[in-house]
């Protein structure tokens, strides 16, 4: 078939809807077609878009990130009239041949609303779960119905799971299996010495302010509690974090290349995190963060629950003595569901 | 069995949304596959102790019994619990990846499985839910 161009509407905080958008994007450059990517996140300042889409099995293609991947990133700091004009103005003067949303059916504050009916093309939904309030409230099941094509649910079930067409993937991974790194290449990335054999706890410390304070504060605690027993590494996007914590941190995206060396995550219940432990089968003690659309505590197994940091430390005593018993990933295989994704739009087109 | 069980460790593989490893310590052994299970992990029948995955393996197999406080003094039923948490959480996908068509994962649902359902887990990070203002913040998630 002919390149598609798709436009991917992925607004919001964080680095969920950023990051599995990207997640899509690199699935549909990798199958020839082209992407233009629209955020608003604070946290794209923190990305370099060409690494962030270039590694792997795309380093050596011809996709740039001008031409075939695009991306503007819209500031979060915008009045409400001034987001919402700037995204109905891009919206009625960019050329595509399909509309992605993730997430916010009408937008984050509603702005999609009126452009979605003059917008012709198919417009698909991600529709990962969101709190069943703001579905209710908005009665966005009509919405839905009468605005878009299909669903696709990102390896995850949201409220709108039973509209007709809706399809389920597997959850959408920020890179292939083929393309994590080696056990001996990560554990080179996170600084780990080849005679070290010590199990490998990484705390991630990509959300809010408060948030990233607290695991840059619980990692220390964990170097200063687990001593020789274990290695701990915090993961982040943030330079200044990495400059203050040399050797202690580690710059990486998409950190799930990692994981073939990591025995334990300790994190949050965000989208990205808990998949990507999933897929790798890697163990996950996770804060569930208070958010306004994803519920993170369902996402979570009680036995990975943490209420706080404090009780990080705790749990991970008792996990311990069986990460020194870890497992080899080499093997470890997973489906990209980014992929059933673009096939599942090329059908539909 | 054919498998390699890791010995020490419960070696079932489950959970509410997608499997993953159990960190458990074993306390006994399927007495269908011979993995290594820990309680949570158990589901007891009149033969033995089975494992989760043993145990959804027999969700289609109804068994006759007979129960005096039934009308009639039979009735069916299925084999084993439903209400396990961890064969709850893996019937839901129990055939996720799977393409139907254009349809990944299972075609539909199972009735116990309610969208909203919670876990313990669930009360702190959504407390705030009485509180919502929606489509009132640019940066939330």
């Amino acid at each position: 078939m002919s390149p598609l161009k798709l436009l991917i509407y992925a607004m919001g905080g964080g680095f969920g809807h950023l990051t599995r958008s990207l997640a899509l994007a690199r699935a549909a450059l990798k199958r020839g077609h082209r992407v233009h990517i629209l955020c608003n996140t604070h946290a794209a300042q923190l990305f370099d878009f060409s690494q962030a889409i270039h590694f792997g099995r795309l380093e050596n293609t011809s996709s740039k990130l001008t031409g075939d991947f695009t991306i503007t990133a819209f500031s979060p700091d915008d009045s409400h009239d001034k987001f919402a004009e700037s995204i109905q103005r891009f919206l009625q003067d960019a050329e595509y041949d399909v509309l992605v949303v993730d997430t916010f059916p009408r937008g984050l504050i509603g702005e999609l609303v009126a452009p979605l009916s003059q917008i012709r093309c198919p417009k698909v939904l991600v529709h990962r779960d969101l709190n069943p309030n703001y579905v209710e409230q908005y009665e966005l099941a009509d919405f839905v119905r009468a605005n878009y094509r299909t669903l696709v649910m990102p390896g995850e079930e949201g409220p709108l799971a039973q509209m007709p067409g809706a399809i389920l993937t597997a959850p959408w991974l920020a890179c292939d299996s083929d393309e994590l790194l080696s056990s001996e290449a990560a554990r080179e990335a996170l600084f780990i010495e080849p005679e070290d054999d010590r199990p490998v706890v990484a705390v991630t410390c990509n959300g809010k302010p408060d948030e990233q304070d607290e695991c840059v504060e619980l990692s220390v605690e964990l170097r200063e509690q687990l001593g020789d027993r274990a290695i701990v590494r915090l993961v982040t996007l943030d330079q200044g974090i990495c400059e203050r914590h040399p050797k202690a941190s580690v710059r990486m995206w998409p950190f799930l290349r990692l994981h073939r060396s990591v025995d334990l995550v300790i994190g949050s219940g965000g989208y990205n995190t808990v998949h990507e432990c999933r897929a790798t089968g890697t163990r996950l003690l996770a804060i569930a963060r208070k958010r306004l659309y994803d519920r993170q505590a369902k996402r979570l197994l009680p036995a990975e629950v943490i209420p706080s940091p404090a009780d990080a430390q705790q749990r991970i005593a008792g996990h311990l003595d069986s990460l020194e018993n870890g497992y080899s990933k080499h093997s470890v295989r997973y489906v990209n569901g980014a992929t059933q994704a673009i096939e599942h739009l090329e059908a539909l087109l | 069995m054919n498998q390699n069980w890791q010995p020490g460790m419960c070696n079932e593989r489950s959970g509410f949304l997608f499997s993953h490893n159990c960190d458990r310590f074993d306390t006994s052994r399927c007495i269908h596959c011979e993995k290594p299970i820990c309680e949570e992990h158990t589901t007891p029948t009149v033969e033995g102790a089975v494992c989760t995955s043993c145990a959804k393996n027999d969700v289609g197999h109804v068994e006759e019994e007979t129960d005096n406080s039934y009308p009639g003094g039979r009735r069916q039923r299925h084999s084993h619990d439903h209400y396990d948490p961890y064969f709850y959480g893996g019937y839901y996908y129990s055939d996720y990846g799977r393409y139907h068509g254009r349809r990944w994962g299972h075609q539909h649902h199972n009735s116990l499985h309610d969208d909203n359902d919670f876990t313990e887990a669930d009360s702190e990070s959504l407390s705030h839910q009485d509180n919502e203002d929606f489509e009132s913040d640019l940066g939330e998630s």
